[in-house]
């Protein structure tokens, strides 16, 4: 495994550049949204400008009493809207709790975060480390998000060790 | 106030709702590998479909365990320490031209299949299980993801994430006009 000669990987070399982000006012129905049509495990969360303040993932949203009270039900009401008329009254006012709820309802305000010129090693062992956490936003000095790091990434050069 | 609203939920409940089950609502055309499928390949089926976990089946489809991301990257057998995989991605763009030169490792990559990282005792829900025990079940795991689900007889019949569970939420704005 001779590799003195290759330069040291940092995780600006394998992070995704175009961000898909929300603010803390996002409706948490649009993020849970962006993270079930994206297949997304998490989201970060910047204020207006751009400043990252949080992060909300799938778990967090599965997790946090505030929506998560409401997910049998909604599952319920999926199933059995055309034919229950009566109920409506009752799920109207959840709808409108729900719908009311935004993204600093459930985001986590503290992330763990990579600084944008940690090495590939530090990466791995913070995901290593930190099972619970994926992705990871990368930032610079003014805690501007400059990309994502996700499993996804490290996991790419082994998926696609076959084309080369 | 109170009064009302308990008894309309004992309606919900008793009376008018059906209950989705875990066969309602999970993936059924599931992406499955074999214990002998090569790890490599596996990982490009998790990489190319965004998929968290795949289940893994014998030649009967009888579950016998679950490969993930999280299992991938907490390996640490030889072959996955951390020289390896940052190797990996140097070594990528140079294989075409210089391939000999990393023939060892090439090889060793080549050779390893899911068996040897797959966890063969995997979290799993039946098809009748409820809704609830799903949420239940991802609440309480926050590993798990996703949850292979079998038959009595232990044969996968399908495959439920935190996406599927999410799905209702993601879909309130269709009822804003109740």
């Amino acid at each position: 495994m001779d590799q003195c000669e290759l330069p040291k990987l940092t995780v600006k070399d394998i992070m995704i550049k175009e961000i898909v982000s929300v603010t803390p006012e996002t409706p948490l129905i649009d993020a849970a949204n962006l993270l079930v049509t994206n297949g997304f495990n998490g989201l970060p969360v910047r204020d207006s400008e751009k400043k990252l303040v949080g992060i909300i993932t799938d778990y967090d949203l599965i997790t946090k009493k505030a929506p998560a009270v409401h997910l049998p039900t909604f599952q319920m009401m999926l199933l059995n809207l055309p034919v229950e008329r009566k109920d409506r009254g009752h799920f109207r006012k959840i709808v409108k709790e729900v719908a009311s709820l935004t993204v600093e309802d459930a985001m986590n305000t503290e992330p763990l975060t990579l600084p944008d010129d940690a090495s590939y090693e530090d990466v791995l062992k913070t995901f290593r480390e930190h099972h619970r956490v994926n992705p990871i936003p990368v930032i610079n000095k003014d805690r501007h998000v400059v990309g994502v790091v996700s499993r996804f990434d490290i996991l790419k050069p082994l998926s696609s060790f076959r084309d080369a | 106030m109170h009064n009302f609203a308990s008894r309309e939920h004992q309606s919900m409940a008793h009376v008018h709702l059906r209950s989705l089950s875990v066969g309602d609502i999970m993936t059924k055309d599931v992406v499955s590998v074999h214990p002998g499928t090569s790890l490599v390949d596996a990982t490009n089926l998790l990489v190319q479909h965004g998929f968290n976990g795949m289940p893994v089946v014998d030649d009967l489809k009888k579950l016998v365990g679950i490969i993930t991301e999280y299992d991938l990257i907490m390996n640490k057998g030889p072959l996955f320490q951390v020289s390896t995989f940052q190797l990996l991605v140097q070594i990528l763009p140079l294989l075409r031209k210089d391939g000999r030169r990393y023939k060892k490792i090439i090889d060793e990559i080549a050779l390893l299949v899911v068996a040897e990282v797959m966890n063969p005792d995997p979290f799993t829900l039946f098809e009748d299980a409820t809704y609830e025990d799903a949420l239940i079940a991802f609440r309480d795991h926050h590993r798990i993801n996703p949850i292979p689900v079998v038959n009595h007889e232990g044969f996968l019949r399908g495959v439920i994430s935190r996406q599927d569970i999410l799905k209702p939420l993601s879909s309130v704005k269709d009822f804003s006009g109740l």
